[in-house]
């Protein structure tokens, strides 16, 4: 290894990302010393074509997002590309990138519709539901407590300020309202798509709160009665040892 | 164990295609036109749960071969040694004869573009990948091919031709080659190189695997056409044609054609298959005395 290439496939890597290489093109644009020498204009392809890979990765995770965005669209991609440059190359690391990036959006106020970025979270819940693999190595070891619950492993837990499940039944022109929504994202054994259950407020907190396995809780116990427990671990939300 | 995967046809190299988790079904309705599979071991790695459960599922039912995505072998940093064991239990797991990677690099610490960029083809450039070569093989049970890639743009400070490049690593580290014929092709199309001299460059028997592909036109405004590594369409002949020199010099062990886009045209597919067959056929005939 020498610092030079690596100098140099860095000074490479922040002109491809960057969005006069994407989207300008050569043009007048001034190659940094580093890559004197190289076709601008072949560089501007790589760019654009690169770029265009990592949308495809968006639109698949994130259609409702998109749609929602309808004719800004590009320009979005565009801001994202800008602010955002290609991270590692997973699917969900790119995802998460671009929810992040709604995010900022809504807490500078600039997002339309307002509740876009819990749509987004929530189609990347469903991602990361859908990615999520038990690690088994970490399970084996994992202390075996009787008489104790967790929240099952893979299950995102999302608060989000607006009802977006119509949203997510893919009623778009449906009406969102605000209302305090706690929703719960897993992927149930054997099936194909992540589910989305609402959970009352307490269910969610509880839920939130049981990271690993823990003996039941007076609160929980209280709360939690036999069926409920039941419904939990059948929808795939808890786990429970006796 | 590794697994010899061209037993099936005894001396002819074993014809399949790279697995794809969106064509699962189709795959496995299809398993007896194939020979072998080309699993890419990230989807092992990185994979969801039920793309990890149908790979292994194969294991034992169909020859397999082990190709990589996520090394960046070629970003001048030490390379991620918890991911090359993570490659080596896979590639244990599948009974892979083989593990391949690209000659290339795809990022650098905090930014990582996702697409096969060239390196400067210095002799110290190199010296570092040889390096790391080694660090690669070290952790492998089985051989270690390197890939060529189709690139857009080259290093203006590039000392050697691509050919001469890939040729010193893999002499001084033993590592074979995994001969990707498209993307040689699209470099020929795109750069005018000359397909038979960089052939040439190798010696008998340094290929062990072969890949195979088409790719589509791009127009860009401001450039002449390019030809992509799209892997969309069918195998093009004068890539056959490719193929048939490259095996006047080499047996590899495995022929995959490559797909990612346009899987409704399943059909295509299957007659790739039977055009590459019948290029092998041809090519066995002539070689017998």
């Amino acid at each position: 290894m020498n610092g030079d290439l690596l100098d140099r496939q860095t000074r490479l890597l922040t002109y491809l990302t960057s969005v006069s290489a994407i989207f300008d093109g050569p043009g007048d644009i001034r190659l940094d010393d580093a890559l004197r020498g190289i076709d601008p204009r072949l560089l501007h392809l790589q760019a654009s074509i690169s770029h265009q890979k990592r949308v495809k990765k968006i639109s698949v995770i994130f259609p409702r997002t998109t749609a929602l965005l309808t004719d800004r669209v590009a320009e979005t991609l565009r801001d994202f590309a800008d602010v955002c440059p290609s991270m590692p190359a997973g699917f969900i690391e790119n995802g998460r990138q671009f929810c992040d990036f709604l995010s900022l959006r809504r807490q500078a106020g600039t997002l339309r519709p307002p509740y876009l970025h819990e749509v987004a979270a929530c189609e990347l819940a469903m991602a990361q539901a859908r990615a999520f693999v038990a690690d088994e190595k970490a399970e084996t070891s994992a202390k075996s407590l009787s008489n104790s619950k967790r929240r099952a492993p893979g299950v995102v837990l999302l608060r989000c300020v607006y009802d977006i499940q119509p949203i997510m039944e893919n009623a778009q022109n449906a009406e969102v309202v605000e209302r305090d929504t706690p929703l719960a994202i897993v992927r149930p054994i054997g099936a194909e798509h992540a589910a989305i259950f609402e959970l009352a407020p307490a269910v969610f907190n509880l839920l939130a709160s049981l990271t690993d396995w823990a003996p039941v809780a007076p609160s929980f116990a209280m709360l939690a009665s036999r069926a409920l427990t039941h419904d939990l671990v059948e929808c795939g939300l808890m786990e429970v040892r006796r | 164990m590794s697994v010899a995967i061209n037993d099936r046809r005894r001396s002819l190299p074993a014809v399949g295609i790279a697995y794809r988790a969106a064509v699962d079904g189709w795959i496995r309705a299809h398993l007896d036109n194939f020979d072998v599979l080309e699993i890419t071991v990230d989807d092992c790695i990185r994979g969801d749960k039920e793309r990890r459960s149908a790979i292994f599922d194969l294991i034992g039912r169909i020859p397999l071969t082990a190709h990589g995505v996520g090394l960046s072998i070629g970003t001048d940093v030490p390379l991620d040694i918890a991911y090359l064991d993570q490659i080596a239990e896979v590639v244990e797991r599948l009974g892979a004869p083989a593990f391949s990677e690209h000659l290339a690099f795809t990022g650098v610490p905090g930014r990582d573009i996702a697409n096969l960029l060239p390196l400067p083809r210095t002799t110290a450039v190199a010296e570092t990948i040889i390096e790391k070569v080694r660090v690669v093989q070290s952790h492998l049970n089985v051989p270690f091919l390197l890939e060529n890639i189709a690139y857009f743009f080259e290093w203006p400070d590039s000392e050697m031709s691509e050919a001469e490049f890939l040729n010193m690593i893999c002499s001084e580290t033993g590592a074979q080659l995994l001969l990707d014929i498209e993307n040689l092709h699209l470099n020929a199309l795109n750069h005018g190189i000359d397909p038979n001299e960089f052939l040439a460059i190798f010696p008998s028997g340094v290929v062990q695997e072969v890949h195979l592909a088409g790719g589509a036109t791009l127009y860009p405004s401001n450039s002449r056409p390019f030809v992509a590594d799209t892997h969309s369409h069918p195998v093009p002949d004068a890539a056959l044609d490719l193929l048939q020199e490259a095996l006047r010099h080499h047996q590899p062990a495995a022929i995959i054609i490559e797909r990612d886009e346009r899987f409704d045209a399943f059909f295509e597919i299957l007659d790739d298959m039977a055009r590459i067959r019948s290029r092998l056929a041809d090519s066995a005939l002539r070689a017998s005395p």
